[in-house]
């Protein structure tokens, strides 16, 4: 049963740790925009992925 | 037929029938840019003045100005948007949110508002900037942060809470088994301090206004469960409910969240329906012109109004004009105004420009009294309390008498036992459930009529939609087009020379006649006029390859519902044109299936009796119900005679009717007061949405019918249970959200 000692500061450690992580995406806006960034990373500003995207459209 | 012109777009292979590129974003982005031309900043030049600047500028937060930007279409328009410190380089940073078509701006000082709406515009897209207290959005934002963290912190506190309660459950004993409750009971702390806070504040409040809210049963439920729990965690007995009442808040704050998303993403799109208005005149003094704010407009200034501008405040006019006062009193034809002529505030001018010398303040033109008047009578329709309000007031009271009674009869049997019951009950009958229901129910109301293209103001109209029984309808811009349209002409077939001369003549006009001729023959270019001159209110003249032409009304027309113009070559009549405004291609049948589910229609127009009886005549609505000749304050009276009324309208005069109304309805291209007054608002043209309105009123009833059932048979049967102590507060707890879920099924089933 000793383990328990270990095991239980561990397991509040992980939980409350996500807790704080999700915190604090949430002060820096992390939800505040849900859409946007998905197209974002769609930008094709580097050649190489707009003549990939050419390459795929054309055919 | 259509999506035989789909094309891929060039850049971003979106389907488009537009040509080659699906946006200018995607056309810029693929090498294809020019600067906008120098005249084309003037046109914004307005807003780097200091008035409109600071009317704009952001106080606090990332950036300085925000912006509703019309036409974003893909993801080219996004990475273009925020390419924009490429192109300007006082902007230092761009941010695009695409759910609400937003470009936020943080910006160098240099600035230039009037550069960066005009690189918009040559890009294609409507600049809107958006005033600072519209962009109020944060204020929500921050809001919907606090419910998300509040969430996050019960649900993270609730899943430890159950760990640390499935040994002592699977049954742990001794010391260990302390330990383990105490730990539930620290980890329960951050719950009750931080994440029962607004619960707290709510109740407290209802508790100050006498008033009843949800916030009473959950909060004194999340602090006995408490009290409780810690009471027996001292002793050392058995009965610990810091887990169900972590869970109970959990699902409760769950709810709210969703509950209050869901409202916002309405709230959202109908705030941005409200700033597409201008607000911004010219004033003239001696030879300087500056843009002004309405609110800056003041008694004896000069406003210099272009085509198609709204005369904002009563005034003189100086010089004559024509001008389409359709919106204050219905009638399709424009008015001729003549120099020193008062003119109302609401009056759309079509000549090229005009100057009006402003007569009274503007917080006493006749508008602004107008929308006094409506916003002091909007008071007496918020008073209206939904059923369900009522009923789900009544619950709570009736719940917690119930179990003070009972707790008073019981204690002296047994104190556990007699607590335990009365907050099983004050848990488990807590109207929350019908308290959540019915504004969702709204909500999705709400929502699914905005994708039919109706605008409701208040969710209480869906109470009031289905006890309609009279329905009144406005004509011009209502039953009929507001648009003139070309009826037949003589000759019968007009060669295309004609049609040229004829498009040529009144290519300047604003007149309604000049822009049916242009959409009727939308194939014809015109050619270049001599001496081209229009005669206010009677026509227009000029020469064409030698020869002098002139396109006039003819005085003698019999029928007051249709206009004739006539065309002259050299003083000699070469053909007619007749028009008239034309009926809503559906309005008859639309009339006839309403008239079918027991309703009945009425006709109230501001223009002649006449007219107003064949329009009526045409669709059917019966003679004795067809009204002509009637002023805004008439139509009042006529629809205040009546019960459980309808009104449908668009113009200023129908704004008083449209508020009498039980319900009001303003149908596309309605005028600001008209909007104003009304509770619905239709975005899409024709009367097609009513029967929708009718639908969606009547499913909206069914849902909350079934809901309010549900929880009343829930209630009655859960409350007898728990008081003859068949549910102790933990299976309460449980059964609680359970019953919140399923009335949240079945209200989104019910709108899928």
């Amino acid at each position: 049963m000793n383990i328990i000692v270990i095991m239980i500061p561990m397991a509040l450690i992980l939980g409350f740790g996500f807790l704080w992580a999700f915190l604090w995406a949430v002060d820096k806006g992390q939800f505040e925009d849900t859409e946007t960034p998905a197209y974002r990373i769609l930008d094709l500003d580097n050649k190489e992925g707009k003549e990939t995207h050419e390459r795929t459209h054309k055919v | 037929m259509e999506a035989l012109y789909k094309v891929n777009c060039a850049y971003c292979g979106t389907w488009t029938t537009n040509n080659a590129y699906c946006c200018n974003a995607c056309e810029v982005l693929d090498g294809k840019f020019a600067y906008p031309p120098e005249s084309e900043a003037s046109e914004f030049s307005y807003l780097d003045q200091e008035n409109f600047k600071s009317r704009y500028k952001l106080q606090n937060g990332n950036f300085d100005y925000v912006l509703y930007v019309e036409g974003l279409q893909c993801a080219s328009c996004i990475h273009l948007l925020e390419k924009i410190p490429d192109f300007d380089l006082s902007v230092v940073e761009a941010r695009v949110d695409y759910s609400q078509s937003r470009l936020a701006l943080r910006v160098s000082s240099d600035f230039s508002l009037a550069n960066i709406s005009a690189l918009l515009k040559s890009w294609g897209y409507g600049p809107h900037f958006l005033e600072n207290n519209e962009s109020s959005m944060s204020l929500q934002e921050d809001e919907n942060k606090k419910l998300l963290k509040k969430l996050a912190v019960t649900g993270a506190c609730a899943g430890n809470i159950m760990l640390f309660v499935i040994p002592v459950y699977s049954g742990l004993d001794g010391s260990w088994k302390t330990a383990f409750n105490w730990m539930s009971f620290f980890i329960f702390l951050p719950i009750l301090l931080y994440s029962g806070t607004s619960f707290y504040k709510g109740a407290w409040n209802s508790l100050r206004y006498k008033t009843i809210n949800v916030d009473l049963p959950i909060t004194v439920a999340l602090l006995s469960g408490f009290i409780m729990s810690t009471y027996n965690l001292v002793l050392g007995l058995d009965a610990i409910y810091f887990d169900s009442t972590a869970g109970f808040l959990f699902l409760i704050l769950a709810s709210r969240y969703y509950l209050k998303i869901s409202q916002q993403k309405f709230q959202k799109s109908t705030l941005i329906q409200d700033l597409i208005k201008s607000g911004r005149f010219t004033k003239i003094w001696g030879s300087q012109e500056k843009i002004i704010t309405l609110g800056e407009i003041k008694k004896g200034d000069v406003i210099k109004l272009i085509a198609g501008d709204i005369v904002p405040v009563d005034g003189f006019l100086l010089g004559s004009a024509l001008f389409d006062v359709a919106v204050l009193n219905g009638e399709p034809l424009p008015r001729k105004f003549d120099s020193k002529m008062f003119i109302q505030a609401g009056s759309r001018l079509l000549s090229k420009t005009a100057k009006v010398v402003v007569s009274i303040d503007p917080q006493k033109s006749h508008l602004a009294l107008l929308l006094k008047e409506l916003q002091d009578g909007s008071w007496k329709k918020t008073e209206f309390v939904g059923l369900t309000d009522k009923l789900s007031q009544w619950l709570i009271l009736t719940v917690f008498s119930l179990a003070i009674v009972f707790f008073v009869f019981y204690f002296r049997v047994d104190t556990q036992e007699a607590f335990n019951r009365s907050l099983a009950l004050i848990v488990l009958a807590c109207p929350c459930a019908l308290a959540f229901g019915t504004p969702l129910a709204f909500n999705m109301a709400l929502l699914s009529a905005q994708k039919k293209g109706i605008l409701i103001k208040s969710s209480s109209v869906f109470e009031k939609i289905p006890k309609i029984k009279n329905i009144f309808f406005d004509k011009t811009g209502t039953l009929t087009e507001i648009d003139l349209h070309l009826l037949s002409s003589y000759p019968n077939a007009i060669n295309f020379k004609l049609k040229s001369v004829i498009i040529s003549l009144e290519q300047q006009s604003y007149h309604p006649i000049a822009f049916s001729l242009r959409k009727a023959w939308s194939d014809i270019t015109p050619i270049s006029v001599e001496n081209l001159e229009e005669h206010l209110g009677k026509g227009v003249s000029g020469k064409i390859f030698g020869n002098f032409y002139e396109l006039f009304q003819c005085e003698n027309s019999n029928d007051e519902s249709k206009i004739r113009i006539e065309l002259r070559e050299n003083g000699v009549a070469m053909c007619r044109l007749t028009f008239e405004s034309r009926l809503l291609s559906d309005c008859p049948a639309l009339i006839a299936q309403i008239k079918n589910i027991g309703k009945t229609c009425f006709l109230l127009s501001g223009d002649s009796n006449a007219s107003a009886k064949k329009i009526g005549e045409l669709c059917k609505i019966d003679l004795e119900n067809s009204w002509g000749s009637l002023s805004g304050s008439q139509k009042r009276d006529f629809v205040q005679g009546f019960k459980d009324t309808c009104m449908i309208g668009d113009g200023t005069n129908d704004s008083l009717a449209l508020q009498t109304a039980d319900v009001g309805i303003a149908v596309k291209g309605s005028t600001y007061a008209s909007l104003k007054a009304a509770d619905i608002y239709f975005t899409r043209s024709g009367l097609s949405p009513l029967l929708d309105l009718f639908e969606l009123a009547h499913k909206t009833k069914i849902v909350l019918i079934r809901n309010i059932s549900f929880s009343l048979a829930y209630n009655v049967i859960g409350g007898a249970l728990a008081l003859s102590g068949f549910v102790n507060p933990w299976v309460a707890a449980i059964l609680m959200p359970i019953s919140s879920v399923l009335i949240i099924a079945s209200t989104l089933w019910g709108f899928r």
